[in-house]
C-alpha cells in the first residue's frame, strides 16, 4: 500500500532575482513499512525534497509543480492549519545536527511533551509517562532522571535518541529522517541505525530517509533513490542498486567508496563537481561528469526508463 | 530549572551582594510607602520646623521648642534636616519608594514595548508592506478624521473609494508590490529614537506634559525601549533560522506558539539583563530629572530633588548630597551587579551540571 507518492515534484527558489529549480521532475513513493533512501551529494535537492513535503521550504521558495499525495490528500492543496495537524502527527522529522534541533533552554522533558500537547489531549501524569516509555523506547538508561537534563548535559548519540522520541510521540505513519546519523560517529551510527530499523519493525512505520552516505544506505535502505543536482537519476530496490547499477552517477558514487585501500592504491573519485544552482547544465546534468555523454545528452533531460521490475533509470544512452 | 539558576546565582559572590542590596531597598521602600504616607504618618516627609534647620545627622531634636506633633521617632534627626528644618531620613524613605516604582513602571513599560517591536521586526521582517496597505491606512485616517469633523459628505466618498479600491486590487497587481519592508521601517524608526540623546528628549517632552510621577515614569519608558528591541530583534533574526524552530514547525507547532514558547525564552537572557541594567539608570534619569527641577513636583521627596535642594548648602550641611547621591550610587550598583549576575547565571550552557 502507498502511504506517500511524490509526483513531478518541482521546487525552485529566488536567489538574487534569479528563480533556480532546486527539484526538478522528481517522483517517488514509499510504501506503508518501507525503507526508502534518497541518496546524493550536498547540494543535489534531498533535504529540499524532504521539506517540501512537510511545505516548510523557505519563504524564497515555491512548490511550481508536481503532487504529495500522502493517503490520498494531496498535501500541496491543504490549508496550513491542515498541514501542521499532519506535522508531527502523521509525518514526522529528524534533523541532521541532533543539537541544535533541540531547544538549548527545556528539558528533554519539555520537548517531547510538547510534541504530545500540540497534537492530544493528555493530562500531565499520561504526558510525563509517555515520555519515560518513549525515552526506554529509543534505548536511553534511566529515563526518569534524564527526563529532567537539558540538551547540553546529553551526548550526540543520546540527543539523537531523543529526537527520535520526539518524532515517535504522537506515532506518525511516516518519518523523515534528514541525515540523522551524518553528525555522529561510526560506533554510535550504527546503534541508531539498529534502532531505527528496530521501531520500523516494531510499529510499521515507513521511513524516508535521506543521506550522502552509501554505506547507511546498505544497512538500512529497502529501495533507494539516487539523486543528483535536483533529478532522480536512478531507483531501485537496495540490491539493484548495489549489485547492478546503471545509471554512470551510481556507478560513480560506488566505486568512490573507500574499501579499505592499501596506501598506494588511489582513491577513485568522479571527476569534476556538482555544478552551482544558478549555473546547470542544460540537458542531463550529469554531462559535464559522464564518461558516456554524447549530443543527446547535451539538450535534453533523458526520460526514466524502466530496467527490471522497479529499477529505473533516467539516461539517454543505457537501457 | 529555578533550582539550578538559583544554585549559580549563589555562587556569584558580588551578585549576590547585588540581590541582598537589592532585596533590602525593596523592604525600605515598602516601608516607606507605609510609614511616610497617611495623615499622621511616623515619619512626617513634609513636617516643617524652622527652628530647627540644617541639623547634622544623628542630632537629638530641641523637645523644648516643637510641638509633640513635630518631634521625629526617637527624638533624633537620623540623616540631619534640611533648610526648611524637614528630617532628610523621612525624606529618603519616601524617595525611596518613587525611586522603585520609577525603576520597575519605566523599565516594564520600555521591555514591553521593546519585545513587541523587536519580535515584529525580527520575526516578521521579511514581510514587505505593499503599496494597497499604505494607501488604504492612509484612507482609513482620513475616514477617521472625516467622521470626527462631521463632514459626512466627504466620509462617504473616502469610504466608497475605500470599498472600491478592495475590489480593484485583485486585478491590478501593481498595488500589490511590495514597497518597503517591515523591519526597515521599525529599524528606521528605532535608529530616528536612538539618535535623539534620550535625556533631552525626555526633558523635552516633560516641558510640555505636566509633571507627575506617572507621566515621569511614562516617559521614561517610552524613550527607553529601542535598546530592548534591538537586542530582541537580533535575537529573533538569529533565532528564526535555527534548526529547533524548524524542528518545532515539522512538529505541527503553531506560530504563535513558536514565538512565544521557543523564541522568547531564548531571547529573553540578554533582555533581563538590560532590563536590570535599565532600572538602574531609570532611577538616575528620574533623578537627574528631579534634580533638574522637571521631575515628580514637590513637596513630594525623591532622591533627585533632595539631592538639587541639598547643592546650595553643599559646604554647610553635606549629609543633604550625601544621602540621596550614595543611596542612589548602591542602589544602581547593586542592579548592575546582579544584573551581571543574571546575564551568567541565566545561560544554560554555563550552568553547572
Amino acid at each position: 500500500m502507498t502511504l506517500l507518492s511524490v509526483q513531478d515534484l518541482s521546487v525552485g527558489f529566488f536567489i538574487e532575482n534569479e528563480f533556480a529549480l532546486a527539484v526538478r521532475d522528481v517522483s517517488f513513493s514509499v510504501k506503508k513499512g518501507e525503507i526508502l533512501c534518497l541518496v546524493g551529494e550536498s547540494g543535489c535537492g534531498k533535504t529540499v525534497t524532504s521539506l517540501s513535503i512537510l511545505r516548510l521550504i523557505p519563504p524564497n521558495g515555491r512548490i511550481v509543480e508536481g503532487r504529495i499525495l500522502f493517503k490520498g490528500k494531496d498535501l500541496c492543496k491543504l490549508s496550513e492549519e491542515q498541514m501542521r495537524d499532519i506535522r508531527g502527527k502523521e509525518i514526522s522529522m529528524i534533523f541532521q545536527e541532533p543539537l541544535t534541533s533541540l531547544n538549548p533552554v527545556f528539558t528533554i522533558k519539555d520537548q517531547i511533551a510538547e510534541a504530545i500537547m500540540v497534537h492530544e489531549n493528555a493530562s500531565k501524569q499520561e504526558i510525563t509517562d509517555r515520555c519515560i516509555t518513549l525515552l526506554k523506547e529509543v534505548g536511553i538508561s534511566e529515563p526518569e532522571k534524564r527526563l529532567y537534563d537539558y540538551p547540553h548535559q546529553l551526548s550526540g548519540g543520546q540527543r539523537q535518541r531523543v529526537m527520535i522520541a520526539i518524532a515517535l510521540a504522537c506515532n506518525p505513519s511516516l518519518i523523515i529522517a534528514d541525515e540523522p546519523t551524518t553528525a555522529l560517529d561510526v560506533t554510535v551510527q550504527a546503534q541508531i541505525l539498529t534502532l531505527f530499523k528496530e521501531l520500523q519493525e516494531k510499529y510499521n512505520i515507513s521511513l524516508l530517509y535521506i543521506t550522502h552516505d552509501l554505506s547507511v544506505v546498505a544497512q538500512i535502505a529497502d529501495r533507494v533513490c539516487v539523486m543528483y543536482a535536483g533529478i532522480i537519476v536512478e531507483e531501485g530496490s537496495v540490491e539493484h542498486i548495489f549489485y547492478s547499477p546503471a545509471h554512470p552517477y551510481t556507478k560513480g558514487l560506488l566505486d568512490s567508496l573507500p574499501k579499505r585501500h592499501f596506501k598506494n592504491q588511489k582513491l577513485k573519485s568522479i571527476p569534476g563537481f556538482v555544478p552551482d544552482l544558478l549555473s546547470r547544465p542544460k540537458g542531463c546534468p550529469f554531462h559535464p561528469r559522464c564518461p558516456l555523454t554524447e549530443k543527446l545528452c547535451t539538450e535534453a533531460i533523458p526520460d526514466f526508463k524502466e530496467l527490471e521490475d522497479g529499477h529505473r533509470i533516467r539516461c539517454h544512452i543505457l537501457g | 530549572m529555578k533550582r539550578g539558576l538559583w544554585a549559580t546565582l549563589k555562587k556569584d559572590k558580588l551578585g549576590m551582594l547585588g540581590l541582598f542590596i537589592f532585596v533590602l531597598f525593596f523592604i525600605v521602600a515598602v516601608l516607606g510607602l507605609i510609614l511616610t504616607s497617611g495623615r499622621h504618618p511616623i515619619f512626617n516627609p513634609s513636617m516643617i520646623r524652622l527652628e530647627e534647620k540644617l541639623k547634622p545627622p544623628l542630632s537629638h531634636a530641641n523637645t523644648e521648642v516643637l510641638l509633640p506633633d513635630q518631634i521625629p521617632p526617637f527624638g533624633i534627626y537620623i540623616l540631619g534636616t534640611d533648610e526648611l528644618g524637614r528630617d532628610v531620613f523621612s525624606r529618603m524613605l519616601q524617595g525611596a519608594w518613587v525611586s522603585l516604582t520609577v525603576g520597575f513602571v519605566a523599565v516594564g513599560i520600555s521591555v514591553a514595548i521593546g519585545i513587541v517591536v523587536g519580535g515584529i521586526a525580527g520575526y516578521f521582517g521579511h514581510h514587505y508592506v505593499k503599496a494597497y496597505h499604505i494607501i488604504l491606512s492612509c484612507l482609513f485616517l482620513l475616514a477617521i478624521f472625516f467622521f470626527a469633523k462631521k463632514e459626512w459628505l466627504f466620509l462617504g466618498i473616502t469610504s466608497f473609494i475605500t470599498i472600491s479600491l478592495l475590489f480593484f486590487i485583485k486585478e491590478k497587481s501593481f498595488l500589490k508590490k511590495g514597497i518597503i519592508s517591515v523591519d526597515s521601517i521599525i529599524t528606521g524608526i528605532i535608529d530616528v529614537m536612538l539618535c535623539f540623546p534620550s535625556f533631552f528628549l525626555i526633558l523635552t517632552i516633560v516641558a510640555f506634559i505636566p509633571g507627575s510621577l506617572y507621566s515621569i515614569m511614562a516617559v521614561i519608558g517610552l524613550t527607553s525601549w529601542m535598546g530592548t528591541a534591538r537586542f530582541v530583534r537580533a535575537e529573533f533574526l538569529s533565532l528564526r533560522e535555527q534548526d529547533f524552530v524548524l524542528a518545532a514547525k515539522a512538529l505541527g507547532v503553531s506560530e504563535f506558539r513558536i514565538i512565544f514558547k521557543h523564541m522568547i525564552p531564548n531571547a529573553i537572557a540578554p533582555v533581563l539583563v538590560s532590563a536590570t541594567l535599565g532600572i538602574a539608570s531609570a532611577i538616575l534619569t528620574e533623578a537627574g530629572l528631579s534634580f533638574l527641577g522637571f521631575g515628580v513636583p514637590p513637596p513630594h521627596a525623591t532622591w533627585g530633588n533632595i539631592l538639587a535642594d541639598g547643592k546650595q548648602y553643599l559646604f554647610d550641611a553635606p549629609w543633604l548630597t550625601f544621602a540621596p547621591g550614595i543611596a542612589i550610587l548602591v542602589v544602581v550598583l547593586s542592579f548592575n551587579l546582579f544584573g551581571e549576575a543574571l546575564r551568567d547565571a541565566l545561560n544554560p550552557r554555563l550552568r553547572a551540571r
